[in-house]
Parts: C-alpha cells; sequence; structure tokens
C-alpha cells in the first residue's frame, strides 16, 4: 500500500504526460500504472476534462466516418479557397447527373429514354438545357428539361407543355424546330434540333457591338421568324438576346425558348401579377402586367437591336423593379452617343419599334421584316438600292452625311433623296478626315467635295466649333485622315478649344496639339494602345507623337461642358487607319502586312467603340474630373518584337508585352536542330514559346486560356534536355503542362503541397526535370531536376512527376524538419532537424542537428548515416560526385565531410564572423565550393543590426587544395521583406564550365573569374527591383536575370540580333551600360538612368487578381512606381504624400471585359526611410470589388470563377 | 507539416488585412471556411451554395477586415463572421430567386424564409467551429507524435478498443497506451486552448 499511495502521484504523471515516448527508466511508474486503477483515471482526468475528451470524440467521428464534409484535412484543402475563384461548382450539372439514369458512355452526364445526355448548354428560368445525341436517329439534339423544382407544380407543367406545343407549331426558318416532346413524364421534356453556335447574347458579350449589316440581317431574320409565330396566333413574350441562336457558319440567327409563348387568347397566366421572363428586354405592356399581343414582341425585338448596336440593353437598373419601371417610364439612351457609327435611320427604325405606345409601333413582324430588309440590301449596295422611305423618313440628321460617308465608300451620292435641310461643312473640317489618295481622281473627288461644303445649317451659319463637334461625334467615319489642301498648306480644323493640326506625314498620325496640354500619356493592356490626355489651354506642346512608327489613332474623347455646369464625354470618332493607304516605302510592306493582319484578326476591335464611361472612371480617378474640356486620344501603337508575329502572342484578343526572353541553346527535336525561344511578359508570365526556325516559327501560347502560366520570380529557370513541353505555374494554380508541338494542355495536377512549380521539361517523353521551390522552402530538389525530397507528414518524402514514396524515415516526436538536400543520384538526404519549442521531447537547448539519411527505395527506408549538430539556418550542397557535402557548423564555418563516412574532410571560415552563410554551392566539376553570406532578413537580431546596411560576402575556395580563392564583400541597403516571403537577397551560380561565379544580392550583381578571383564585370542597379535570381544558360553564354518583375536575358556578346536592343550587355567591359535605355521595342518601357534626376522611373503598373486577366497602364509622366516582388497583386506608387487615393480603379481597355471598371481597395504599406528614390507612401491592393462605377455592387462572375468575365452573368448578379 | 500552432487567434486575424499573406488566409480558410460550410449545410443550403457561400463570405472578409479591425466596439471575429454570412446568404438566395426570374413566387418566399434568425446559427455556427478547431488540432497533433501514440488514442477512444487490445494490436504494454492516449488528448486540448480567440 505504501508504494501505491507513493506513485499515485500526479506530478509524475503529469511529467509523464507531457515527456516524449515512454523510457524504461520509468518501468516502476509503468508498472504500478498498470495495475492502479486510480492513476488510470487520473491519467485521463490530467489531460483533459471528461467534456472534452467526448468533445473531441464526436470532432473526429464525423471526420473519419467521411461523412459528407467536403473540406478534407490535408493540405489540399487549403486551395480550396482559390479552387472556388477557378472552378464553381454548377449545380445543375451535378443535378442532371441525379435526375438521369446512368449513361450508357463514361463521358456523357446521364441518360433519358433514347437520348444520351452529353453536357449542360444553358439553364434558364424554367428549365435546363442540355446537348444529347439522340441513338435511334443518330443525331444530336438539344433537350430542355424542365427544372425538377418546378417539376411538381402542375402549372409549371401544364406551362412547359404549352410551350413545346405553341413552339413545335411553327415550322420556320428562324425558329428551332421542335422535334419531340414527352410531357407525362416525372421529368418533361422536349427536344429540338441542336444548332451549334453562339447565342446572340454571348456574342454581343464577345465582341461589343455589332456591324450594321449584321444588325439588319439577323433583325430581319428574328423579325421573319417572329412574324411565322405571330401568324400562328403565338406570342414569344421572352425575345431576348440569349434567346436568339446565331447558327455558326451559315449566318442564320433562330429564335428559340417559346418557353412563355402562349396563344395570344389564352388568359390564364397572366392575371397574377407575376413576371415571367427576364426583365430587361421585356415591353412596357408587359412590365406593366397588361394585356399583351404581338406588337410586345416587336418591342422586344426593338430592345434586342438596341443591344446589339450598342452592345448593351436599353434599361439597366439595380433591380428588376427597377428596371421594369424604366422600361414603363424612361427612353433609353441616344444609340449614337453609345455607338456613333450606327446611321440615324436605324436608331429611327430601333425607336419606332420601342415606341412605349404599342400603336407607334410598326404593325407587324412582317413589316418589320421587310423594312430591315430594304435596308441591308441598301447598305450592302447603296449605289443600287435606296433606303426605303420609311427610314428616310425617321432620319433626323441631314441626309448630307449620308452623302459624305457614301461617297468616302466609292458610292454615289443621291442627292435625289437629300430632303429638308442641307448641311454642308468647312472644307477644312471635312478634309480633317480624307487623306489624299495617289488616286487623283478621288483627290479630284474630294477636291470638289470641299467647294460643297459649307457653314450653313437650316439656312443660317452654323458655328463652326459647334459644327465640328458634331462632325466628329456623329461621323461614324472609320478613317482618321489628314490632308494637305492642294497649295501644301497645313489644314487646321478646330474642335471647341482644342486646335488640331494635321500634320503632313503619311507615315503616321502627329496631332500637334495647340493650345493644349499633354497631360498624361497611358499605356493601355493588352491592345496596345496609348491613352493621351490633353487638356485645353496652356502652352504649345511639343508634337506628341509615339516612340516606334505606324501608330493609328483609335479613338478620341471628346470632354466637353453641359449647360448646367457639369461635363460629359463622349466619343469623338472612331479612327483606323485605311490599310490600303500607301506608305512610306521602307516599311511599307511590313506595315502593310501588320495592319493586314491586325485587321484580319481583329476588326472589330478597330471599330469598336470604347465606353466613354471608361474614359470617365479614368478622368476621374486621374483627378481630371474638373478638366471642362479635354480630349483622349486612343492610340494604337505599333508592337513588334522580333521573331513573333502580332498574331502569335494574341490570344483571346487579349495582347501581351513581350518583355523578356530566354533562348535555348540549339537543340534537336525528332532529329532536326531547332531553336526555343521564351517570351515572357509581365509578370513572367510566359507568354509564347517558338519552337523551331526563325524562317518557320512555330508557338505555343500557354499564357491564356485556362493555363495562364507564368513562371514566380522565385524558381530557376533551366533548360534542361529538350523537349516540346513547357509548363508553369504559380502559386494556388495546378501545374499545367503544355506540349510545344501539339499545343495540348497535358497537366496533371501535382500534389497540392508544392506550392510554387517551374517545369521546364524539354524531355522527348516525360518530364525530365522539375525545379520547385515549397512554399515553406522545405522542399529540396535533385541536381537533375527529377525528384523532389519534402517532408511529409511523418516521413520524408519523394516525389517525382509520377510519384510519391515515403522513405520510411520517419520525423521523431517533438521534432521537425527545416531544410533538407538530396544528393544527385538521390540516394542520399540531409535533413536538418530541430525541436518544436513546447513539443514533447523537445529540448530547448537541442541544437539542429543534419542528418545524413541513405535512402533504399526498394525497401522504402531511410537509415541515419551520420548526425551532427549545425548551425541554426542550416544550408548545404551535395558536391557533384556525391562524395561529400558541405554544410553550415554551429560555429559558423563550412565543414566539408565525407558522405559515406562523416569524416571531416575540410573546414573552411567565414571571413566575417557575424556574417551567415546562406547559400552554398558546388562548382559544376566539383573544384570549388562557394559561400555566401549574409544578414538574413528575418532573423530576430535584424533590428539590431544596422537595419540601414546589409553585408554580404562571398566566398569562394579550392577544394582540392583547401584554399580560398575568391573574397567579396558588398554592402548595400537594407532590403524590407515581407515577412511571409522568403528573403532572396543573395543568388550565386557558377557557370556551366566552372569559370565564372555570378553573385547577385540585391540590385548588386557581378561576375567573378574564379582562376584568377577578378571582377569582371559588376553593375549596381537601382531601376529594377531585387534581382532576385540567376542562371546560366548551359553554354555558359547567356544569364537570364530574374528581378521581382522581369525577366532579362544577358548574352555576352553585342551582336545577338534577335534579342531587344535593349537588354543587350556586353560583360567583357568592366563596367555594364544597363544604365540607360531607349523604350523597349514595345514602347511599354521607359527605363532611365536613375542618376538623372529630371528623369523618373517609369514603367507599367499592374493591378491584377489571380482570376482576372491582365490589366496594364503605364502611370503619368511624373509618378513613379515599381512592381514589387512580381506579386500581382501588389504595386507601388509613388504618390504625392498628401494624396490618399483609397481605392484604385482597374480598366479593361480589351478583350472580352470591355468597358468594365473594376475597383481594388488600397492598403497603405510602409517604406524605409532610406529609400531615396521616392517620395511617397507605397500602396498595396488588396483585393477587387464592387467594380464598375456605375453599378457599385456588380462583380464580374469570373472574378469567382476565375474565367474570363461573362457579361450575362455579370447582368444577372447586379442588384 | 505544417509549422506549430504558435499563432494566437488574433494575430491571424490581423494578419488577414493582407490578401497576399497566403499562409494565414489559408489557415483561416482551413478553419472558419470549413466551419461556415458546416454551419451552412447544416441550416439545408445544397453544398454548392453552401460554397458558393463559404466563398462570398470570405471575400466579404477580405474586403472589410481592415475596417472592422478599426472598430473600437467590434466584438467578437466570430460575432461578425455571423453578421456577414447572414447577409451573404439573404443575397445568395435572393440571387437565386431573380435568375430563376421565371420560377414560382412561393419558392422564392420559402427560400426567404430560409435564412435563419441569427440566434439559430450563432449557436451552429460556434459548435460547427469547436468541431473544426478540434480536428483540426487533432492532425496537428497526430502529424508530431509517433504513429504509435496516436494509435494509441485511436484506437482507445475512437475505435472503442479496450487498453488490452489497443496494447495487443500496437505490440506494447498497456501504460503505454494509458499514457500514450493521454498524452495526445493533453496536446490536443493544449492546441484547441491556444487557438481559440480571446476576444
Amino acid at each position: 500500500m505504501n508504494a501505491k499511495t507513493i506513485l499515485c502521484d500526479d506530478q509524475r504523471l503529469l511529467a509523464m504526460l507531457k515527456s516524449d515516448s515512454p523510457d524504461d527508466d520509468q518501468d516502476e511508474l509503468m508498472r504500478h500504472v498498470e495495475q492502479c486503477s486510480h492513476c488510470q483515471r487520473r491519467i485521463e482526468e490530467l489531460a483533459a476534462s471528461p467534456d472534452d475528451w467526448h468533445k473531441v470524440n464526436a470532432a473526429l467521428s464525423d471526420h473519419v466516418s467521411g461523412e459528407e464534409d467536403e473540406f478534407t484535412s490535408d493540405v489540399t484543402s487549403r486551395y480550396r479557397f482559390s479552387q472556388w475563384l477557378t472552378c464553381p461548382v454548377t449545380w445543375t450539372e451535378s443535378m442532371a447527373r441525379q435526375i438521369l439514369n446512368p449513361p450508357a458512355h463514361p463521358e456523357m452526364l446521364g441518360r433519358l429514354g433514347r437520348y444520351e445526355v452529353e453536357r449542360l448548354i444553358g439553364a434558364g428560368g424554367m428549365g435546363v438545357v442540355f446537348k444529347a445525341f439522340d441513338s435511334e436517329l443518330n443525331r444530336p439534339v438539344a433537350i430542355k428539361i424542365l427544372s425538377p423544382l418546378l417539376a411538381g407544380s402542375g402549372s409549371a407543367r401544364r406551362r412547359f407543355a404549352r410551350e413545346a406545343r405553341a413552339a413545335a407549331a411553327i415550322v420556320h426558318e428562324h425558329v428551332v424546330p421542335i422535334h419531340n416532346v414527352e410531357t407525362e413524364r416525372d421529368l418533361p421534356f422536349l427536344v429540338m434540333q441542336f444548332v451549334p453556335g453562339d447565342s446572340l447574347q454571348s456574342r454581343i458579350n464577345r465582341t461589343g457591338p455589332m456591324q450594321i449589316c449584321e444588325i439588319l440581317r439577323i433583325g430581319m431574320q428574328i423579325a421573319s421568324g417572329l412574324s411565322a409565330a405571330h401568324q400562328q396566333g403565338l406570342v414569344h413574350r421572352d425575345i431576348k438576346p440569349s434567346n436568339i441562336l446565331l447558327e455558326e457558319s451559315v449566318e442564320r440567327a433562330l429564335i428559340t425558348d417559346f418557353g412563355l409563348a402562349r396563344a395570344a387568347d389564352d388568359a390564364t397566366l397572366t392575371r397574377s401579377g407575376f413576371h415571367p421572363g427576364t426583365p430587361q428586354f421585356m415591353s412596357p405592356e408587359q412590365a406593366a402586367g397588361e394585356q399583351v399581343d404581338t406588337r410586345s414582341d416587336l418591342f422586344s425585338l426593338g430592345s434586342v437591336l438596341y443591344t446589339m448596336a450598342t452592345g448593351r440593353p436599353p434599361f439597366r437598373a439595380d433591380s428588376s423593379l427597377g428596371v421594369l419601371r424604366r422600361i414603363a417610364d424612361d427612353e433609353p439612351r441616344n444609340i449614337r452617343e453609345i455607338n456613333p457609327a450606327i446611321p440615324d435611320w436605324l436608331c429611327g427604325i430601333i425607336g419606332r419599334l420601342m415606341a412605349k405606345n404599342p400603336t407607334d409601333r410598326y404593325r407587324s413582324a412582317a413589316d418589320v421584316a421587310a423594312v430591315l430588309k430594304q435596308c441591308l440590301a441598301h447598305v450592302q449596295q447603296p449605289q443600287f438600292n435606296p433606303l426605303p422611305d420609311e427610314a428616310i423618313q425617321l432620319q433626323t440628321v441631314p441626309s448630307i452625311w449620308c452623302f459624305v460617308r457614301s461617297r468616302l465608300r466609292g458610292g454615289y451620292p443621291q442627292m435625289s433623296k437629300v430632303i429638308g435641310t442641307s448641311l454642308v461643312l468647312a472644307g477644312l473640317v471635312a478634309a480633317y478626315f480624307l487623306r489624299p489618295s495617289s488616286d487623283s481622281e478621288r483627290l479630284a473627288a474630294l477636291q470638289g467635295e470641299w467647294q460643297l461644303v459649307s457653314l450653313e445649317r437650316d439656312g443660317v451659319a452654323a458655328d463652326p466649333k459647334q459644327l465640328f463637334n458634331e462632325r466628329l461625334k456623329i461621323s461614324g467615319s472609320k478613317f482618321a485622315r489628314h490632308q494637305t489642301a492642294p497649295d501644301g498648306t497645313e489644314i487646321k480644323a478646330e474642335s471647341g478649344n482644342i486646335l488640331v493640326e494635321a500634320g503632313t506625314s503619311f507615315d503616321r498620325i502627329d496631332f500637334e496639339l495647340w493650345q493644349g496640354t499633354i497631360y498624361g500619356v497611358y499605356r493601355l493592356h493588352g491592345a496596345n494602345l496609348e491613352l493621351c490626355l490633353t487638356k485645353e489651354g496652356g502652352e504649345r506642346p511639343a508634337a506628341f507623337q509615339t516612340e516606334t512608327g505606324s501608330n493609328r489613332v483609335l479613338q478620341t474623347f471628346r470632354r466637353k461642358s453641359n449647360p448646367d455646369g457639369n461635363s460629359t464625354l463622349a466619343p469623338n470618332a472612331a479612327h483606323v487607319d485605311d490599310p490600303t493607304e500607301s506608305k512610306t516605302n521602307a516599311d511599307k510592306q511590313s506595315a502593310h502586312e501588320w495592319t493586314q493582319s491586325w485587321l484580319e484578326k481583329a476588326p472589330k476591335e478597330l471599330t469598336n467603340p470604347i465606353d466613354p464611361q471608361l474614359a470617365e472612371n479614368w478622368l476621374r480617378k486621374n483627378g481630371f474630373e474638373d478638366i471642362k474640356n479635354a480630349e483622349i486620344t486612343l492610340t494604337v501603337m505599333n508592337q513588334i518584337h522580333p521573331n513573333v508575329s502580332e498574331a502569335d502572342i494574341r490570344r483571346d484578343g487579349i495582347r501581351s508585352y513581350v518583355h523578356g526572353i530566354l533562348r535555348s541553346e540549339e537543340a534537336e527535336h525528332n532529329g532536326a536542330a531547332i531553336e526555343v525561344y521564351c517570351l515572357f511578359g509581365e509578370e513572367n508570365r510566359l507568354l509564347a514559346v517558338h519552337v523551331g526556325s526563325a524562317a518557320k516559327p512555330q508557338t505555343i501560347d500557354l499564357a491564356s486560356g485556362s493555363s495562364r502560366m507564368r513562371r514566380l520570380p522565385q524558381s530557376q529557370p533551366v533548360f534542361a534536355d529538350l523537349a516540346p513541353v513547357i509548363a508553369c505555374i504559380g502559386p494556388a494554380h495546378p501545374v499545367r503542362l503544355g506540349d510545344i508541338v501539339s499545343h495540348a494542355d497535358i497537366s496533371d495536377e501535382l500534389d497540392q503541397s508544392v506550392v510554387r512549380l517551374h517545369v521546364w521539361d524539354w524531355s522527348e517523353s516525360d518530364i525530365s526535370r522539375i525545379l520547385l521551390i515549397q512554399r515553406s522552402e522545405l522542399g529540396a530538389l535533385s541536381p537533375d531536376g527529377t525528384t523532389m525530397v519534402t517532408p511529409g507528414g511523418e516521413t520524408i518524402d519523394l516525389m517525382t512527376k509520377k510519384t510519391r514514396q515515403y522513405s520510411g524515415f520517419r520525423v521523431p516526436d517533438g521534432q521537425r524538419i527545416t531544410s533538407l538536400q538530396i544528393s544527385p543520384s538521390k540516394t542520399f538526404v540531409a535533413a536538418c532537424i530541430e525541436s518544436i519549442a513546447g513539443a514533447e521531447g523537445s529540448d530547448a537547448n537541442n541544437k539542429p542537428r543534419l542528418r545524413l539519411l541513405k535512402l533504399d527505395a526498394a525497401t522504402n527506408t531511410g537509415q541515419v548515416i551520420w548526425e551532427y549538430s549545425t548551425d541554426q539556418r542550416m544550408s548545404a550542397a551535395f558536391a557533384p560526385d556525391e562524395q561529400s557535402l558541405i554544410y553550415l557548423s554551429e560555429e559558423g564555418g563550412i565543414i566539408r565531410r565525407d558522405t559515406r563516412t562523416g569524416t571531416i574532410l575540410n573546414t573552411y571560415q567565414l571571413a566575417i564572423s557575424t556574417v551567415r552563410a546562406v547559400s552554398l554551392g558546388f562548382s559544376p566539376d566539383g573544384r570549388y565550393v562557394a559561400a555566401a553570406g549574409g544578414s538574413k532578413a528575418g532573423e530576430q537580431n535584424v533590428q539590431e543590426s544596422n537595419a540601414a546596411e546589409q553585408h554580404v560576402s562571398l566566398h569562394v575556395w579550392n577544394t582540392i587544395d583547401g584554399r580560398q580563392v575568391l573574397q567579396q564583400v558588398a554592402i548595400h541597403p537594407f532590403i524590407e521583406t515581407n515577412q511571409t516571403d522568403i528573403p532572396r537577397i543573395l543568388t550565386m551560380r557558377f557557370s556551366p564550365d566552372s569559370r565564372i561565379l555570378l553573385f547577385v544580392s540585391g540590385d548588386d550583381l557581378r561576375l567573378l573569374d574564379i582562376e584568377t578571383g577578378t571582377t569582371i564585370a559588376e553593375h549596381r542597379d537601382t531601376t529594377r527591383s531585387n534581382f532576385v535570381h540567376a542562371d546560366w544558360t548551359p553554354d555558359s553564354e547567356t544569364i537570364s536575370l530574374q528581378t521581382s518583375s522581369e525577366l532579362l536575358a544577358l548574352p555576352n556578346n553585342t551582336d545577338a540580333e534577335r534579342l531587344p536592343r535593349n537588354y543587350q550587355w556586353n560583360w567583357k567591359a568592366k563596367q555594364l551600360d544597363i544604365k540607360t535605355f531607349a523604350a523597349s521595342e514595345e514602347g511599354t518601357r521607359r527605363i532611365v538612368d536613375p542618376d538623372i534626376e529630371s528623369q523618373r522611373l517609369s514603367g507599367t503598373w499592374r493591378v491584377v487578381d489571380r482570376s482576372l486577366s491582365g490589366v496594364e497602364q503605364t502611370a503619368e509622366i511624373g509618378t513613379t512606381f515599381q512592381i514589387l516582388n512580381g506579386r500581382m497583386d501588389e504595386v507601388r506608387l509613388d504618390l504625392d504624400p498628401n494624396q490618399t487615393p483609397s481605392t484604385v480603379d482597374v480598366v479593361f481597355l480589351d478583350g472580352p471585359d470591355q468597358g468594365k471598371v473594376l475597383r481594388g481597395i488600397y492598403e497603405w504599406i510602409s517604406r524605409p526611410a532610406t529609400d531615396k528614390s521616392s517620395t511617397g507612401r507605397a500602396i498595396r491592393i488588396c483585393t477587387f470589388v464592387t467594380p464598375n462605377l456605375k453599378e457599385p455592387d456588380l462583380r464580374p462572375a469570373g472574378f469567382q470563377a476565375g474565367k474570363n468575365v461573362d457579361t450575362a452573368v455579370w447582368e444577372q448578379l447586379s442588384r | 507539416m505544417q509549422s506549430g500552432p504558435t499563432k494566437t487567434r488574433a494575430s491571424l486575424i490581423l494578419r488577414l488585412q493582407n490578401a497576399g499573406d497566403v499562409t494565414a488566409w489559408d489557415e483561416f480558410v482551413e478553419l472558419y471556411g470549413r466551419v461556415l460550410y458546416r454551419t451552412a449545410v447544416g441550416r439545408g443550403l445544397q453544398s454548392a451554395d453552401a460554397e458558393n457561400l463559404v466563398q462570398e463570405v470570405l471575400f466579404a472578409v477580405a474586403r472589410s477586415v481592415s475596417k472592422w479591425l478599426e472598430r473600437p466596439d467590434r466584438g467578437s471575429f466570430r460575432a461578425w463572421l455571423l453578421f456577414i454570412a447572414r447577409n451573404e446568404a439573404a443575397d445568395i438566395l435572393e440571387r437565386q430567386f431573380r435568375r430563376s426570374a421565371g420560377g414560382e413566387n412561393n419558392l422564392s418566399a420559402e427560400a426567404l424564409n430560409a435564412v435563419p434568425a441569427p440566434d439559430e446559427i450563432s449557436h451552429q455556427l460556434d459548435r460547427e467551429h469547436e468541431r473544426v478547431v478540434f480536428q483540426w488540432a487533432a492532425e496537428h497533433v497526430r502529424s508530431s507524435v509517433a504513429p504509435q501514440t496516436w494509435q494509441a488514442f485511436w484506437l482507445t477512444h475512437m475505435n472503442g478498443l479496450s487498453i488490452e487490445e489497443a496494447a495487443q494490436q500496437l505490440q506494447t504494454r498497456t501504460a503505454n497506451i494509458y499514457f500514450g492516449r493521454s498524452r495526445v488528448m493533453a496536446r490536443i486540448k493544449d492546441l484547441v486552448e491556444r487557438y481559440e480567440e480571446r476576444s
């Protein structure tokens, strides 16, 4: 009993609970516990209360049973958040699986009778539409299934059945035919012809406002289909762009979704006050809930035409009710304000269709079809086909404009059709838009035209400025021209207070601004546009020219004051160079080609007027709100990159600038010699890879579409064996691997624990090299790049692309791995183990230890070969021959040990004892060992050390004789690092031939000859951000350098023609002159010598959310900024300290998001005081919310989904 | 392989202000995302809607956590989270209603009524939170103890084996089972305590 009493000691039990695994010397206690139920209970109680025990049980049993828990506890759940950004669940598809029978083929969704359901096409109010395959008739069909949510409702089913009957009754080339309908089943569905192609809505989303011909043609076809329905006594009731299908390649529009159609005499559905259908295209009588007839469809048709003409619906509001109210009360915005290309008569037709009172509209759809048909004929061949009288009467602007325009198209004026007022213009003004041509006849005609015009309107002399404004506004001209009068004088046109002098050069458009000021020059994203804001007043500036030739003014906006004192922005005109224009001989060919390709590829863009709202936003954001009269000019910059054609780096309508290029050594693929160039855009985003000879480049763009690949600043580019695969990812994105030859995405998602992976794989068959840096830096790569060693949960794991092996080496309790290295043969792993503070088994005095493990892949085990204590911050490196390994000893020196025995072979001392080694490495031939050390930011004592400076030292020793061959010290200002980023201050790289050591430390870059110890070249570059990485090409002739925002390739010769001249660097000269660049060839960057006070660094400012396409703006002159860390959401703007912007607007000027405005929230971050190059504060863009000033709560669906913005969904989200 | 749970909750929230702080956000998501999701599903939201809800809430948090932190009267983080979640849930449901504008009227009324009162879900949220925290702590502990120790806990406490059975299965003495399981429990509890927010 005594023994028991003594042993039943809480203290001892507690001690045991807290300690490491039971040791044998506690045998006595253990035996006691095994017999003493009191102690057994106490142990439990000391650990936790019964409540806690129970809670744990509850929490974990849930967990284990695999109950519906979408969150898994391992690291994959980390990426859920970002996964949501990229792929939201489509509930209807999963629903589909539930309601359908299992499919016959695994790729299909399911089966419905004889129909194999393939995929979801769309979802609407009443049902969902799938693409399916009719297995009996062997043809694709579209199946619309009544939404199961509604299938229980009798009235819904009746409506569904009614729709089917109604639609089936119409047989017309512009109505989607119904093949079959089944209404009696649990799940009624109807079967329609499958129409390949877009809906009108998605076409508009993609390309914006449409061409007149198309508007007329499609409108005519819709009207014609409608008239067939109306003749059957059916009102569609839901005419809207998403219900119009455009069959691809045959130019046929079809009406679909008669879901709400009902016979005109069926009154059962209208009394409830319930409004079916999308409100935006409803007619006023529908909106009011009144009786509707066929004329209601005409209103909707008008709304659709409006949408086609302007790119947006006529009535928009924050809520459905708001929309309905506007439909009833308001007039839609003038079409020509939005798209001046739309002729007046078309506006009139649309206007009549959209008359509030049905009786004011056209009488029938057939009438509308007829009118549109005539108009279409007129537009296509104006000289033979007059506008229908109908249309002419609807014009509000005198037809002299038509005269001028049709003249420009080469047609003949219909003088007899000029009715009413005549308006003529000063020849000056007209001439502004006319370019002389070598066609003397044409010139004569134009001259003749001058004489015709004079300032007259309604018989009264008009204000030339006003007329000019009008002319600019409504000209709809697509041509930017200037002209020299026959006697050689320059043509001047006056617009408001800005006098524009047209230059005389035919090569480029020079706008010399008189009485104006260039307020800012902005380069715009993607479309290579330049925005120039000119303000009235002020002195005459120098001619505004752009760097490279062949610039084309795309569009101008004019801001003018309204009588009430406000000012509004209106597009002036859309200018596009006439591709048939002759240029100077020298660049005629290429400019023409360039223009051709430009026009071919994206004619829509050129004629697509930019939403004035975005220009408005831009003005407001930049503080130009109170500028009353200003003009904004959008100019297209010519962008040429060697070896890459315009088309190559345009994808999805988004063009990227090429900032850097990496060239591989000569390589072979399939026995042929090829060259590989990798082109990087902003953020080291991989734009294109050229594989092939210069004569026949073959490209792949993995930067667009779903892959969105980019290479992070902290990864290493390496040219390995050549192979046609290239891949890279960023954090939170899965790895995407692309096959260069087939352009296919051959990715395989790697383990999610790999955060940042950069793979350059050039091998024929499989990934032969994987380079990676894990977020926690606990992974290491084998030198051949194929295997990664990483700490897994309990063991150290080896990973290749395909497999993951557990080494069987367990991390002991209370310990964790802080660093890993793997030997070239992948047999040995050096692991640094450290105690976890406070964990069981930990010992505060335990130093970190370096363990050398030998791995046996066959048995999946690891054996500890030797172990020694090491420095707190472990660095280690294996020799290339694997015979030895170096690491940092606990005293701060470097020790080289024999791999197999652990015997010390050498010790090397660092010259400065306060400097800790950060990187260690062997030269490729094993003859040298290098250690680069510095005080590491993030270390606890960094505050105490001289925060203004860091000492960095580099040592190289010869391994054979142990002597130190090189020692260098560098001092540079303290670099602030974000606490979550791993500071990468030092990089050193031996050249592959082991002769030169490249040493990068912050902004200090040196090349050192190892043999002689001399510095071959050095450079201090404060214009860029930190050089975070550097590497050699295998031929030791080119260095690639990464800053946090760009990638440079620096060849060791001056005549590498193919690389942009700016990036050339001859390091044979001691002083490198990266100092001053001209504008880079693509015109986006202009870097100047930072020593020159008057010039400041300009560059690009990038604000991007990882789920969105990138947007780029060039800051105005006078603003300095840098891109921090290469991160896409972080920029640094030097602003006036008194300014505190709270939001930033990012404007999409191109691509499907064109016109959309995103707003981000700023956050101020501090900046080190010692940074002299700026005076302002730094900001960080945190997130993007509430885009579009007009509709503050809008957020594009793409913002969540990680896809390109889908405007339709966008609008649905609006409140 | 995660680093030890040495951060307190308060500092985690502070770090959330930085949208680029991937570590903090991942941690936050792992915990609260799960909590929110389970709560949402528990309230009857479909899986995908619940995911959407969580996403919306996370965005809302990202947007406004800084402002929230500035408020002197801000209350507990979880309360605020709840507030956001309810708003977002209401929004989601409303949007669904609007999107399915052709749907039945009564459907929407039901849906809107489905947004529960604050008290109801507050409890649920707390429960879920607790559960998730425990799960998380358990995972942490699991990866930091010897497998045998963990098994001692798991077999006896979760799988219902007796001490003797567990000892036999693990081929060790029963004392090790007693200590091992309690050791695990103690550490779980310790982590949970350290992790709970104090505000």
